[in-house]
Formats: structure tokens, sequence, C-alpha cells
């Protein structure tokens, strides 16, 4: 196997591959009592997020870490270890009709492990939610080797601290992921969606998308996805995604075209996204720059307003209103310093650069420091006092 | 550890006094009762000083002057948890939320709403209900507890089988730290994917033992469409275990299906006036919702795994009213026992829920062997069993046959690959059960998060760890109960 591996352009001295989940905690143990320098790569197709380590003497890849460790159907769960793909964690699934509602860009290489320290989330979020609302237990490896387990198999649990949150997001700064236990959902009888703006005579300005986000909300329609990517003319198209019982969808389909024919945009519905729903995919986790921004739901057209003398044309925007996500991914004419300080001047805003190209030698990954930076460092040293694992790489430094 | 508590100085008592006011002060034994439990009944603890500040700043001089004189921290809501965990440490000084009871903002576009710990539950909905939102969780005390409680215990509900538990619906937080100084954690205005680790997330569920939530940021919901009530009855609850396994098999996502076995609908009957039938050995009551089409179709599919399970009867609600008295039973179910038993007491553990039926099968032996009554009124969806096992305080040794029964239940749960408690926390009740779910490592990993907040131990002191103090010599040990030491019943 290729173990070419660089995090955010750092080579290691060693890429080792821990067999089964003793052998990781023996690694773990031993590189950190050895003071080496360590991170944790699942598929690696989230290597670009975050800042550039100082330096890293090793890289712990969970990929042989892949196998189902219990499924019950009829619970609605299921146990994995870390590294296994996304991809393959859909199949097992599919077999009984089950999904796991995590979109990622590459789920053959994307793994579970993966999914949880970048908190990984798409355009069903709006419905599902993110990791946060899948996750019911994990068991990890502490930075310095011990093995520790939170929550548990069943769906509620409310029995001790809540290790598998603090997991989610955290990049592997608190220790490796080892299995994961997630609550899983049926696979939808019917999905189909309804496109807003496709033609190239109208379009939504920012204030219709989120006017037409906040009335489907209204309508007490239910959505499992709205986007809306951006037009070179500034303007957006929408797609709303609808899945469940065949009459269900039929029903809110019809309700959708309404709501968005009110608002003068040709509308039609689709038994198929033909290719939109890849095309989000794809530009969610487009390759550097890109850069996340998120917002509270209803300033969507305050935050158009502010970035759009910021960008151009060339630049492309997926929004995604009903979550308080756009995405961007700036031309390289673009003044991204100005664009990133702008929308961290703001206290409800956060931007994110989640792919940093190489040439943006002087951008901090993250922005302004979180509020509670405090407690967050001391909850890092406990973890890791020797500052070993994935240094450098996450939020302010932790 | 803490020094010996000591009655509370005149002087204490004019310090505290200064910050929240006298009337706010509160060291008179006599009114001091009321704070001596929570829901959790057999067990009083006297505090040593109860103060009811107004705002985050007064809490937060509380807490430095709790700390100038090295006395433990218990906070309080309302005092419904049933786990003990708002029961007093010996001595300590008790800070209720009960007068931070402020709407702070209700920001319905952004669908999220800013509140003080003490605002009860139920008054969330009610300001923002007849806008159509409502505030998801929905303990079944919900017209009394509050919200700051809700955090601590990451309180369930009926309907959280659907829409999730509370730290699925807290965005945010201000938290009073044991230091005095106050943190702002997770997103401050509805904005998603805040910075850096989830510290919101984790303080949710923390039972008090991070520090003081002085303000809430919630998420609230757009109500469904159309909400479709059923209600089913069965001869045992081994079909209606099995209907629920074939329900959530099925893909079937109901907001929420609550069972009751004869012994339960008993009690209720003779509660309320609901009409439910007694010759009947269990019921389940559902609910569907969604948009319109769809609960229709749910609704349907449903009532075919009821049939196909066994359902002796089969009904929806006529109308709103009916359907809310059918839910007021379900609600009010603990308080029935009352008609039946002159004292209960409940456990809360969770299962897989395709074992509902023989864990039922063994939880009834369980009693049976110890001579005890159990009911059993319960999510059934979600597989959070709590058994209320019925017992006379006035004689002798019943109460504590009852907790080892509650004990026993417990390590049953366990042994199918569940929790000791799916929502009521583990407070002072289960701190010993705790260490026989987790490894000494979990616990000391638990521990590690729990001392980032507060590393003397100041807040809620002696709950859900287990300590020797607590549990005897062995943190967790084990006390064959009398029915299993007589061969009645085994452990598998």
């Amino acid at each position: 196997m290729n173990d070419a591996v660089t995090v955010a352009g750092v080579v290691p001295a060693e890429v080792v591959t821990p067999r089964d989940l003793d052998e990781l905690a023996e690694i773990v143990r031993e590189r950190y009592a050895r003071g080496s320098r360590f991170a944790f790569v699942g598929g690696g197709t989230q290597l670009d997020l975050g800042n550039r380590p100082a330096a890293l003497d090793t890289i712990v890849r969970t990929t042989a870490l892949d196998r189902v460790i219990d499924y019950t159907p009829e619970d609605q769960t299921i146990t994995v270890e870390a590294g296994m793909t996304l991809g393959t964690l859909d199949r097992i699934l599919a077999e009984a009709g089950q999904m796991l509602p995590l979109d990622a860009g590459d789920r053959e290489r994307g793994t579970v492990g993966g999914a949880i320290a970048a908190n990984l989330a798409g355009r069903h979020r709006l419905r599902y939610g993110t990791v946060k609302d899948m996750i019911v237990g994990v068991a990890i490896v502490r930075p310095d080797g011990t093995p520790a387990r939170g929550g548990g198999k069943v769906v509620k649990n409310v029995a001790g601290f809540d290790l598998p949150k603090l997991m989610v997001g955290s990049l592997g700064t608190l220790g490796a992921v080892a299995t994961a236990t997630l609550r899983v959902y049926p696979v939808p009888e019917t999905t189909a969606f309804v496109a807003g703006a496709f033609e190239d005579d109208d379009g939504f300005v920012a204030r219709d998308a989120a006017a037409l986000s906040a009335s489907l909300v209204r309508e007490r329609l239910e959505p499992v996805a709205m986007w809306a990517p951006s037009r070179p003319d500034g303007r957006y198209r929408v797609m709303v995604e609808f899945a469940g019982s065949r009459v269900a969808v039929e029903a809110q389909c019809r309700a959708c075209e309404r709501l968005i024919a009110e608002s003068g945009v040709s509308a039609r519905s689709c038994a198929s996204d033909g290719d939109e729903g890849e095309r989000e995919t794809r530009a969610r986790y487009a390759a550097a720059p890109r850069i996340k921004i998120g917002f509270a739901p209803a300033s969507f057209a305050q935050l158009d307003e502010l970035i759009r003398p910021l960008i151009d044309g060339d630049t492309t925007v997926l929004a995604y209103p009903g979550v308080g996500i756009a995405v961007i991914r700036p031309a390289a004419s673009v003044d991204h310093r100005a664009l990133l300080a702008a929308i961290r001047k703001r206290e409800d805003m956060t931007a994110v650069v989640e792919a940093m190209p190489p040439q943006w030698t002087d951008v901090d990954a993250w922005g302004n420091p979180p509020r509670a930076l405090r407690l967050m460092r001391a909850l890092k040293t406990s973890f890791d006092p020797r500052g070993l694992c994935n240094p450098g790489r996450y939020v302010a430094g932790l | 550890m803490h020094a010996q508590p000591l009655a509370p100085s005149p002087n204490l008592r004019e310090r505290f006094a200064a910050i929240v006011g006298e009337r706010n002060t509160i060291t008179e034994p006599s009114d001091l009762r009321t704070y001596e439990c929570d829901g959790l009944l057999g067990y009083r603890v006297r505090p040593g000083v109860v103060v009811l500040p107004a705002d985050t700043a007064e809490v937060a001089a509380c807490v430095q002057l709790a700390r100038e004189f090295d006395l433990p921290i218990v906070p309080r809501g309302a005092g419904t948890g049933l786990s003990g965990g708002a029961l007093p440490t010996d001595g300590c000084v008790m800070i209720g939320l009960a007068r931070m009871r402020a709407i702070l903002a209700i920001d319905l576009p952004n669908r999220t709403v800013r509140v003080q710990p003490g605002v009860i539950n139920l008054d969330i909905s009610r300001a923002i209900g007849a806008e159509g939102y409502y505030y998801a969780p929905d303990p079944s005390s919900q017209s009394v507890c509050t919200i700051g409680g809700n955090v601590a215990e990451n309180s369930g509900g009926a309907h959280c089988l659907k829409y999730g538990f509370t730290v699925n619906h807290v965005l945010g937080l201000t938290l009073v730290l044991s230091d005095g100084s106050v943190a702002e954690l997770g997103s401050r205005n509805g904005e998603p994917d805040p910075l850096g680790y989830d510290l919101t997330g984790v303080v949710v569920g923390s039972e008090g033992m991070t520090g003081i939530v002085t303000e809430v940021l919630v998420r609230v919901l757009r109500s469904a469409q159309r909400t479709q009530t059923l209600f089913a009855t069965f001869p045992s609850t081994d079909e209606a275990g099995d209907a629920v396994s074939r329900i959530i098999g099925a893909g079937i996502v109901p907001a929420a299906i609550e069972m009751c076995d004869q012994l339960a609908i008993e009690a209720i009957v003779a509660a309320t006036h609901v009409d439910w039938p007694l010759d009947v050995g269990a019921l389940l009551l559902m609910d569907v919702d969604g948009v319109n089409a769809d609960v229709e179709e749910t609704a349907a599919r449903a009532h075919a795994h009821l049939e196909a399970a066994g359902a002796i009867e089969i009904r929806a609600p006529k109308d709103e009213a009916e359907r809310q008295l059918a839910w007021k039973g379900r609600k009010s179910a603990f308080a029935a026992m009352g008609r039946i038993s002159p004292n209960y007491y409940v456990q809360d553990g969770v299962i897989p829920r395709k074992q509902i039926a023989p864990v039922l099968r063994e939880i009834a032996a369980l009693g049976a062997a110890a001579g005890l009554r159990i009911a059993n009124v319960f999510h059934a969806g979600d597989g959070n069993l709590h058994p209320l096992v019925l017992y006379d305080a006035r004689i002798p040794g019943q109460e504590h046959t009852a907790e080892c029964v509650g004990g026993e239940i417990l390590r049953v749960c366990l042994r199918y690959g569940g929790s000791v408690t799916g929502e009521h926390g583990v407070g002072h009740d289960k701190a010993c059960y705790l260490g026989e779910q987790f490894s000494v490592d979990d616990l000391a990993t638990m521990m590690r998060i729990r001392e980032t907040f507060d590393p003397e131990h100041r807040f809620n002191p002696d709950k859900m760890f287990p300590t020797p103090r607590l549990c005897g010599d062995v943190p967790g040990k084990y006390v064959p109960h009398a029915a299993e030491a007589s061969g009645a019943v085994g452990r598998g």
C-alpha cells in the first residue's frame, strides 16, 4: 500500500498501520512514551483541513481497523472500527435497508473515524443533523495509549460524561477514535427534488433564497436537504430534496413548487436530481481553496451582502440557508485575507479554511479563538500533557 | 476533600445575604427541609445554606464565597430529579436557580430561544406555541421541571425517540465555573459548528459537576403538520414488546412509543380519568407525526404491525381532547403509583429495543422472587425501561429490598448490552453501578473531563463517580440480592 501521507504539507518520519485495536493502543502508548509527535489518519480525505503542524514524527493509519463489531438492524445501531470506509459501511447497511445519513466527499476513502474527527456534514444535516446526532458510543485510545470508552450501544443513555460528543470534531487532538456506535436510519422509500431557477432568465437573490428556506419551515414541509449554488451573475439556483413515502414526497414537491413560483422563479420537480446531488457533494468538498462559513440561518442575506463586494463571478458560493452554512471557493483574483477578515469580524459568524492551499502561508485556518479557549486548553492538557497528539493543526493550537 | 462542614456561622449568612438578599438566603432548619432531597425521596441531607441568586453575576459571587469558605456547592432546579442529582452534600451551599426564570430572547427566524436555567421546560413551548413552534424534549415532569435541570441530566422524554434528547437541542450555554469565572460555550446566536471542542455537548448531562449553567440557548422546532396517536392493547407485555420490535425493525420512526403494563394501567386509571381497559396485559401509546400524507401512510403501516403482533384492540383518540387525556395519563404514571402502593422506587435502565419482552420477563421474576410487585411504564421505542418497584416503607426492610431489586434490574440491563440510565442520570442513586458499566480507565477519563471544569470537585461532589465511601470497600461492589442468594434468580 502507498504510505506517502502528508498532513497539511508536513511529511512524517514514519507511517504505521496497526492491524487491530490492541496494536493501535500499543503503538500510541509506545510513541507517546518516546515523545514522538503523532497524528491519526484514516482515508486521508481531510488532510488539507486545519493549520500546518509544526512537525510530525509518526502517522498512525487506521485503515486496517475496518471490522464490524456489532450490527443489529432491528435496533438501528451499528458498531464498527474507526478505519472502516463510509462506502463499506453504506453497503453493509444497505443490505438491511438502512443508511448513515452523513455526507462526505469521497466515501470509498473517507472513514468513520475521520468523519467523526473532522465532523463531516453535508446537505442532509438539514433533516438528520450531524455526527453529534448519530453517535451513541465510542472507544478511544487516549494520547498516552490508554483505551477508554464512553456512551454505549443503546440509542438512549446518559450514564457518565459524554465522551462521544467530545470526540466529534476534535480532529484527533484528544486521541484516536478506535470504534464507534452509530444510530442508523431506514432508507426512505423514495427521493425527489425540486429545482428552482435552473433556467437562465431568472434566479434567486440571497434574500429570496432565505425567504424560501423560511417558508418551507412555515408551511411545515420536511425537506431532507436544501442547497443554493451561486451563478456567475451573483444569483442563486435552489435545489430542495424530499424523501419518504411516495405520496408524501409528491405532495411536498408540489407544495414546494408553489412556494418557489410565488417568488417569481421557475421551478420543476424531478424524480432524479440529474447530477445536481453529485455536483453538490463535489462542490461541498472541492479541492483547496475552500472556506466554510457558519452563520445564524436567518442572516443569509446579510452574509451575501457582506461577501458580495469581496468576491467575483469566478468565485463559487454553495449555500445551505436552512442550516446556516455557506461554502466558498474564492477565485485566484479574490483577496482571501480581506474576505476572511470581513467574516471573522462578525461575532455570530465563523469562517474556517477547510482546504488550505499551500500558498496561503500566513492564514490561520480557524480564525478567532473560541470564547472558551481556556477550558479547551485545560482539557487538551489533561488528555495530552506533553502536547504530542496532532500538534499545531487544530483550533488555536489545541 | 473539603473541611468538615459546620453549621453556617452568622457571618456566612450575612455574606450570602449581601449577594442575593436576606429573603433569598435560607438557613432556618424548618425552611431548609424543602431542600433536603429531590425526587429521590428515600434520602435526605440538610444543606448548610440555600441561596437563590437572580442572575449570572450573583451566581458567580456565591460560587466565589463558597470557595472562600471551602464549602461544597450543590445546584438545584425544581428538585424533580429522580437520581438524587440535587441531593445536598452535608452542610453544602445549595444554589437554587428557581428565581432565574426569565425567557431572555425568542428568535423564531433562527429557531432559537435563550432562557435562564429556572425556566420551566413547558413554558418555552407555551411562549412560542401560538406561532406554531415548540421545544422538543418532553420529560414527563415538563410542567414543573426546569431547563437547568434538564441540561444537567440530559433529560429525555417520550418524543425523544424521533427528536433527540436535551443535548441535541442545546446550542450554547453560559456556565459559572468553580473559580467564579464565567465561560461562554457553543453557539452565540444559532450559528452552526462553533469552533473547538464541543464543551456544550459535555456540560449537558454532566449532572451539575462542571459548573452552574446560568443561560441556555435552545433550538426550537416547528410543529409537524399532523400528529396521529394510536392506542393498542395486548394480552401481555410479550406481544406489546414484539409490536415495538416489529415497528422499529420495519424502519418506522414514530415520534413516540410508550408502553404500560397491567399494573401501571391499573394505577393510571385509578388516578386519572382515562378509559383504558383493566383486563389487558399491556398497552402501547404511540404518536406518528410529520407531513399529512406521510402520517396517514405511516400510521397505517404501524397499525398493520400492531395487529400482526397480536393486538386486542387498536384505536385512535376520537378528538384532540381524548388524545391529550391519554398523554396526560401516561405522563402522570409515576405519581399515579400512589393509588396502588404506599411507596415506589423508580428505576431507569436501557436495553436494546428488540429485547423488551425477555427483559420484562426477567424483571418480573426478580420482583416475584423478592415478593414485590413491579409496574412498568416506559419509553419502549428507545428501550428505556422504567420499572417501578412497589413497596411499603412501614414494613421493615422492604425499602432496602426494593432498592436491591432495582439494582438487580440494572444488572439485567447491562447483561443485555444496555445502560444503567437513559434519562434520569446517575446522581447519588446509581453511582455504585456506574463502575459495573464502565472500567476504571473509562471512569478515570471521564474524571479528567470533570476536573478540567472543576479541579477541586467543588460542584456536586459525591455524585456519579463510584467511591469507596459511597459504595463500600470496592467501587461498584456486588452484593447478591436475597432472591439470588436463595437461588431463585441467577446471573448470566
